[in-house]
């Protein structure tokens, strides 16, 4: 065998067990479910009938879906700003302090992703409470009058989104700082003695040696947008009122598990599916041509 | 950023009657350990901590160990279709778990799996979220590490447990600990899988002091959950030790 | 021929059946229920106790399922899609006809000759609630009523006698105005959570049918419910007496005392009594709609058979028998604050009497019991989503942006169109 083919095979051999197990445990079901997606049925009635096209075109004419799709497109929005951007900065941040207070800054920041989420959302349905909650308290106190949270058309996505954002800025901030560590810190110090600033320090050592974990970071938060905005959806909102805080997260479930449709809701996963298929491979071929790898 | 832990802690402490008071208290003005008393007879909380700490543990290390092999592959060998495997993995990120959990559950039913230990286990034992983060990880080591181990005649799998793991632990401990937390506070998959009292673990467990039909039970219930983030928090306190010290070393080395 | 080869795969897994059980050992069967530790939870284990003393030939399996009724149907619908359901479970009344037309169960009117001294002394307005087109798909269980709780101390500070809260909707709507405007606080909160108990009860109590009697139109856009639901809408944008919020924040709120009546389940009366900060907490049943009788949505749930094995059912019929028998019922009542099915054991001494003696909120549900109406649940494949509807229509009315009726209208439009699928 030549040297090329050894390296070929062994390559798969690694890879063997990854690709197997993957593909009895999440494609084979994706692809019974986009099967199903062409069916009526709710895997359990002696009856079902083949629909074609129909649960695609309903999905499609249903205002919850289009609701679902520009929720979860704010969402997309508010997390990248807020759990990619800002992680970052308070990793850099955290770093530069002294060891003792590093060390209670990084649990403060992190004690959040800890509890579980459906713990989380019990907690902040007492802190959105209208009437004497602690939001709407401090907002009473600067004058403002504050909506009430859940029961708001327009704002129930919103308290969604704030429970998620303050669950999930704790694993970006974890990865920022592993991937901070891991410069090494000769070559700040040889920049130093070079005479650079800190801003300069940031911008060109830094940022690019950072780069394959943001780009990690920055990928994934979009990736799990849908699956972490589920659980608060399910516990304070049920996607209400009148649909207002649905997402695409939340969306396949009501549809299969609240209206027992599982066609349907297979049909809405497939296409969320496609879309941040080609949405996320937009994204990485754009950004992984920019950046520079070690090897 | 602390204040709902604070509130979880404050409620466990607290009797009934204060839970709702009008005007919040931080501290309770009868503070009592009755609803830990009552979360751990009404619920066999070791037993469900014991079956959370087990699955968590073996689910981390197999998604740590599975993930290392395919992006290992990924990052350091060339072979065609790498970039098919690559996106084969990144894309099961993107599969909504509903699409999965039933099927999976009927294959785990299938397979007398249900109310076991690797019922439970088994269908997460690969993570794409891992297999993505540990390429990037492992791609931007510097080239010279490998072509080193090359050099002195180390096999691939001398060269990934003994240069490049270690070269990059920092980022396999930061990754660990969110695995762990991830399947420590896990509700959806050990819901379906299990209903024998003693194999659920705990964020099943401690559903049942919720209750929308009779009222919810928040005493016991924030007690649970204050025992509940115990382990995780050690997890993340741990892997920071190790973190920071490996920082220290890197530091002095060279 | 892939598509082919794919759903035989997928119908392999899902007809794994289970493995077939030994003729001579004890018949051990699964029991589903909703009875967490504080809401019948040691009551279920009681029964189970009682029960297997009496029958050393079957043993009970009982299981909790979180998530009350629906996230037991979630539960239930996935075991049985892989052939592996309990042998008997509690489903809720407005999932019962979803469960009775889509899901494989035993119907129950071969019983009414086999075992006919069982059915007597089950009031017909209860027995009503298991009979669906077609017969009798499950056994009521669980009885609950809406009722109205209040907090006295409020009533007190406004300057109102707390032992004459109102008794109709238009005595409220005063009685309401006063406490806004002496003590500044909401005088009323309807639960809404994710269903239309509280909506039906008012079309109910109105004078409305939520279905009509042929089930072919919803009643949502009768003139009854549409009076009714603006009427609520006033409370909570013209009057702003009654408060707009989740069920969880305002029970919530209504415990911490900021809201000084509340209309939500019997079940609740002993969380609501022990949570209460700072009050007793009092209840009456729900304000009349001027001179037309009372009549509330029942809350609760049947039990239904899903076992395939005839000796599990059999098992499984026993099993219910006994829950509904005057010492299961009794167990049953005190654990939960569910009423009775059988309805004389509420005045008989040697059942229920001292606990309903003992338990003065228990009274209001006790002169509701008469007056209980179905909760109607919506036939065809398409029930839960109908129900959705009107749920989201309610939300929309109280939201306030446009009036009841033409809400009301589109939504009762939408939901027709799926009740005839």
């Amino acid at each position: 065998m030549t040297r090329r083919r050894r390296e070929y095979l062994t390559a798969y051999l690694y890879l063997a067990p990854g690709l197997a197990l993957t593909a009895v445990f999440v494609y084979w079901p994706l692809v019974a479910s986009t099967t199903l997606s062409f069916y009526d049925w709710n895997l359990v009635s002696p009856t079902w009938s083949a629909v074609g096209w129909q649960n695609y075109r309903e999905l499609v004419g249903n205002r919850a879906f289009w609701l679902a799709l520009v929720n979860t497109g704010k969402a997309a929005v508010a997390f990248t700003v807020l759990t990619v951007v800002v992680p970052l900065l308070l990793a850099v941040a955290v770093l530069r302090v002294s060891d003792r207070w590093r060390d209670i800054y990084r649990v403060l920041l992190f004690s959040p992703t800890v509890i579980s989420m459906a713990i989380a959302c019990a907690v902040w349905l007492w802190m959105f409470h209208p009437l004497y909650g602690v939001i709407n308290s401090l907002l009473r106190l600067v004058g403002i009058h504050g909506p009430a949270w859940l029961s708001s058309g327009d704002w129930a996505i919103w308290a969604i989104i704030i429970v998620t954002v303050w669950k999930t800025f704790g694993f970006n901030f974890v990865l920022y700082v592993a991937g901070l560590l891991a410069i090494p810190a000769e070559m700040y110090e040889a920049a130093r003695v070079d005479g650079a600033s800190e801003r300069q320090l940031f911008r060109h050592i830094t940022i690019p040696l950072l780069a394959p974990t943001t780009l990690f970071v920055l990928l994934t938060t979009f990736i799990l947008s849908p699956q972490n905005l589920f659980v608060p959806t399910q516990i304070l909102t049920q996607g209400g009122p009148n649909e207002a805080s649905n997402n695409l997260g939340y969306l396949v479930y009501q549809l299969g598990f609240e209206y027992f449709r599982v066609g349907y809701a297979s049909a809405a996963a497939t296409l969320i599916f496609l879309l941040f298929l080609g949405l996320t491979a937009l994204q990485f071929y754009f950004a992984e041509s920019r950046i520079h790898y070690g090897r | 950023m602390v204040s709902p832990m604070l509130w979880m802690f404050s409620t466990a402490l607290k009797p009934p009657g204060e839970i709702f008071a009008g005007t919040f208290r931080l501290w309770p003005e009868h503070p009592t350990a009755q609803n830990f008393v009552v979360a751990m007879t009404q619920v066999p909380m070791l037993r469900l901590f014991w079956n959370s700490l087990l699955v968590a543990l073996v689910v981390t290390l197999a998604q740590a160990f599975t993930s290392a092999l395919a992006a290992y592959a990924c990052a350091i060998f060339r072979f065609p279709g790498r970039s098919l495997c690559f996106g084969f993995f990144v894309a099961t990120m993107m599969v909504p778990f509903q699409v999965t959990m039933i099927p999976n559950y009927l294959l785990i039913a299938r397979l007398d799996m249900l109310n076991t230990y690797a019922g439970l286990i088994v269908p997460q034992v690969v993570t794409g979220y891992g297999v993505f983060m540990l390429r990037q990880t492992f791609k931007n080591l510097p080239g010279s590490l490998v072509e080193a181990g090359i050099l002195d005649g180390a096999t691939s799998w001398q060269i990934l447990w003994r240069i490049v793991v270690p070269a990059t632990r920092t980022a396999l401990a930061a990754l660990c600990v969110l695995f762990f937390i991830n399947t420590w506070n896990q509700y959806l998959w050990p819901l379906l899988v299990t209903t024998d009292k003693m194999m659920k673990t705990l964020p099943v467990g401690m559903q049942e002091f919720v209750s929308l039909e009779g009222g919810t039970n928040w005493g016991p219930l924030m007690a649970a959950a204050s025992m509940a983030i115990v382990p995780a928090l050690i997890a993340y306190v741990i892997a920071q030790r190790y973190v920071l010290e490996s920082f220290v070393t890197a530091g002095l080395k060279e | 021929m892939t598509i082919r080869l794919l759903l035989l795969a997928l119908f392999i897994a899902v007809s794994a059946a289970p493995p077939a059980a030994d003729a001579a050992d004890p018949v051990t069967i699964e029991y589903w229920h909703i009875n967490s530790p504080t809401f019948g939870g040691p009551a279920v284990k009681e029964l189970v106790q009682a029960f297997e003393a009496k029958h050393p030939g079957i043993k009970i399996a009982e299981k909790f399922q979180p998530g009350v009724y629906t996230g037991l149907m979630q539960q239930l619908q996935v075991s049985l899609a892989a052939k592996r359901p309990p042998a008997v479970a509690q489903i809720g009344y407005n999932l019962t006809a979803y469960a009775a037309g889509q899901f494989p169960h035993v119907l129950l009117d071969k019983y009414r000759q086999s075992d006919p001294a069982f059915f007597k002394g089950i009031p017909d307005n209860i027995m009503a609630l298991g009979n669906l087109s077609g017969g009798l798909h499950g056994i009521p269980f669980g009885v609950s009523t809406p009722v109205m709780y209040y907090n006295p101390d409020l009533f007190q500070a406004a300057g109102l006698n707390p032992d004459q809260p109102p008794q109709t909707w238009a005595e409220l709507l005063k009685v309401g105005q006063t406490i806004k405007d002496k003590t500044g606080k909401f005088a009323v909160y309807l639960q809404q959570p994710n269903d239309e108990w509280i909506d039906q009860t008012l079309i109910w109590g109105n004078g409305g049918r939520p279905l009509s009697e042929d089930g072919k139109r919803v009643g949502w856009d009768s003139p009854q419910a549409i009076e009714a639901m603006q009427m609520w809408q006033d409370m909570v944008t013209k009057t702003k007496i009654a408060a707009n919020l989740t069920w969880e924040e305002g029970l919530q709120a209504f415990l911490s005392g900021h809201i000084a009546m509340c209309l939500t389940t019997i079940g609740r009366q002993d969380h609501m009594r022990k949570n209460a900060s700072g009050f007793q907490v009092r209840a009456v049943p729900v304000p009349r709609f001027g001179g037309k009788p009372l009549a509330t949505a029942t809350g609760g749930n049947v039990l239904m058979i899903f076992a395939t094995d005839p000796a599990q059912e059999k098992a499984a019929w026993e099993w219910i028998k006994f829950l509904l028998s005057p010492e299961g019922a009794t167990i049953w009542t005190k654990g939960t604050g569910y009423l009775p099915p059988r309805a004389e054991l509420a005045t008989d001494p040697k059942y229920l009497k001292p606990f309903f003696d003992e338990a003065p909120m228990m009274k209001a549900a006790l002169q509701t019991f008469p007056y209980a109406k179905p909760w109607v649940s919506f036939p065809g494949s398409r029930g839960l989503e109908i129900t959705k509807i009107l749920i989201k229509a309610r939300e929309e009315v109280l939201e306030g942006k446009r009036p009841a009726e033409p809400i009301l209208k589109e939504a009762s439009q939408q939901a027709n169109a799926l009740l005839s699928r």
